[in-house]
């Protein structure tokens, strides 16, 4: 992949008829002029190059700050699902047209949108949610979880879950109950759902 | 092009007056979420704090609150604790520092609200707070009541606010 060397030309060297260049001499040879740098950086026209930078940082800007939230998970309540370090992020728009729903991987805010914890949701409002020899129960019947991997010996008593509350808790249930971080947390609280 | 240049000046100076404004004369918001980052500044310290800075600090962060301060700790797996008036609150801050080399506290997401009758206030934040040799830290959503006392905020209870219930 050569370069065109005609591009190489700055537009004061003028071309002879026989097709040789009036002025300093190219070769392929030569190292890369400031010209060819300085269009690999600023392109043909600097000020479209420019725009075309000015919407890329808008378009980022918003979808980062308003749609998708880069997430890094830290700790291990998520395991194996989810990695303690791994980067994800969290759609907020997701429930813009349905509710959440069993199995969503949720971020739950705290006070803001900085630190979220990360959580799946195993009960639905309205729902009596408890465990029972490590397994989830919903109105007193276990529930199906394949992406549990990890032996668990919880018990809890059931909880009603109100209109508005959702029961949300890690894939990590090989940890002490009273290590683990999960109960249940209001619809508001809910930021969206996981990407990856 | 006189005109532009004469718009944009008195558009400048504009700017710089409700600036200036802003610092002489700040909202209540303003000086509260100033208030509640201090308490963060004068909790963190590292092993290089000097016995004078010491003192100095915890003396400091006492004065943030009001003498009858209430302070509940409820965090699931440990008992709830409760800490009452100022000298007791500045008694814990030196045995904090006293058990541990040192401490960084960043509070995040400070949301404001004033009473429409300006004299009392609630904060809701999230506490991050990392020990030595610890990664991630220990991260805990807190509330703090404010009260005006002789034209100055002061902090009368904090309590930790729990997540998931």
């Amino acid at each position: 992949m050569s370069p065109d060397l005609s591009r190489l030309i700055s537009p004061a060297t003028k071309a002879r008829p026989d097709g040789s260049v009036a002025g300093s001499t190219v070769n392929s040879d030569a190292t890369p002029s400031p010209s060819w740098l300085r269009r690999l950086i600023l392109g043909r026209n600097p000020r479209f190059t420019l725009i075309r930078a000015g919407v890329l940082a808008l378009t980022a800007f918003i979808v980062f700050r308003f749609i998708l939230i880069p997430v890094r998970v830290t700790g291990g309540s998520m395991e194996p699902t989810y990695h303690d370090r791994r980067v994800n992020f969290i759609n907020q728009l997701a429930y813009r047209s349905h509710e959440p729903r069993r199995g969503d991987v949720v971020g739950v805010r705290f006070a803001g949108r900085s630190v979220m914890l990360l959580k799946r949701v195993v009960g639905l409002p309205g729902e009596l949610i408890g465990f029972s020899n490590g397994r989830v129960t919903v109105n007193g019947r276990p529930l199906d979880e394949p992406y549990v991997k990890l032996p668990s010996d919880w018990n809890r008593y059931p909880v009603q879950l109100g209109p508005e509350d959702y029961f949300v808790v890690g894939d990590n249930r090989s940890m002490p109950i009273e290590n683990h971080t999960f109960g249940i947390c209001k619809r508001e609280r809910i930021l969206g759902r996981t990407l990856l | 092009m006189k005109i532009l240049f004469r718009l944009a000046l008195v558009a400048a100076l504009a700017g710089v007056v409700w600036w200036g404004w802003g610092k002489l004369f700040p909202k209540d918001e303003e000086v509260i979420r100033q208030r509640v980052n201090r308490v963060a500044a004068l909790i963190t310290f590292d092993g290089k704090e000097g016995n004078f800075a010491k003192v100095a600090n915890v003396e400091e962060f006492a004065n943030l609150f009001d003498m009858e301060v209430e302070v509940v700790v409820d965090t699931p797996g440990y008992a709830q604790q409760i800490l009452t008036g100022r000298t007791d609150l500045r008694q814990q801050a030196f045995a904090v520092r006293s058990a541990i080399s040192s401490l960084e506290v960043k509070f995040l997401d400070l949301n404001v609200t004033v009473d429409p009758n300006r004299t009392n206030a609630t904060v809701l934040l999230t506490g991050q707070a990392k020990m030595p040799k610890e990664r991630d830290g220990f991260v805990q959503e807190l509330k703090f009541i404010l009260r005006k006392v002789e034209g100055k905020w002061l902090i009368y209870r904090v309590e930790t606010v729990r997540t998931l219930t």
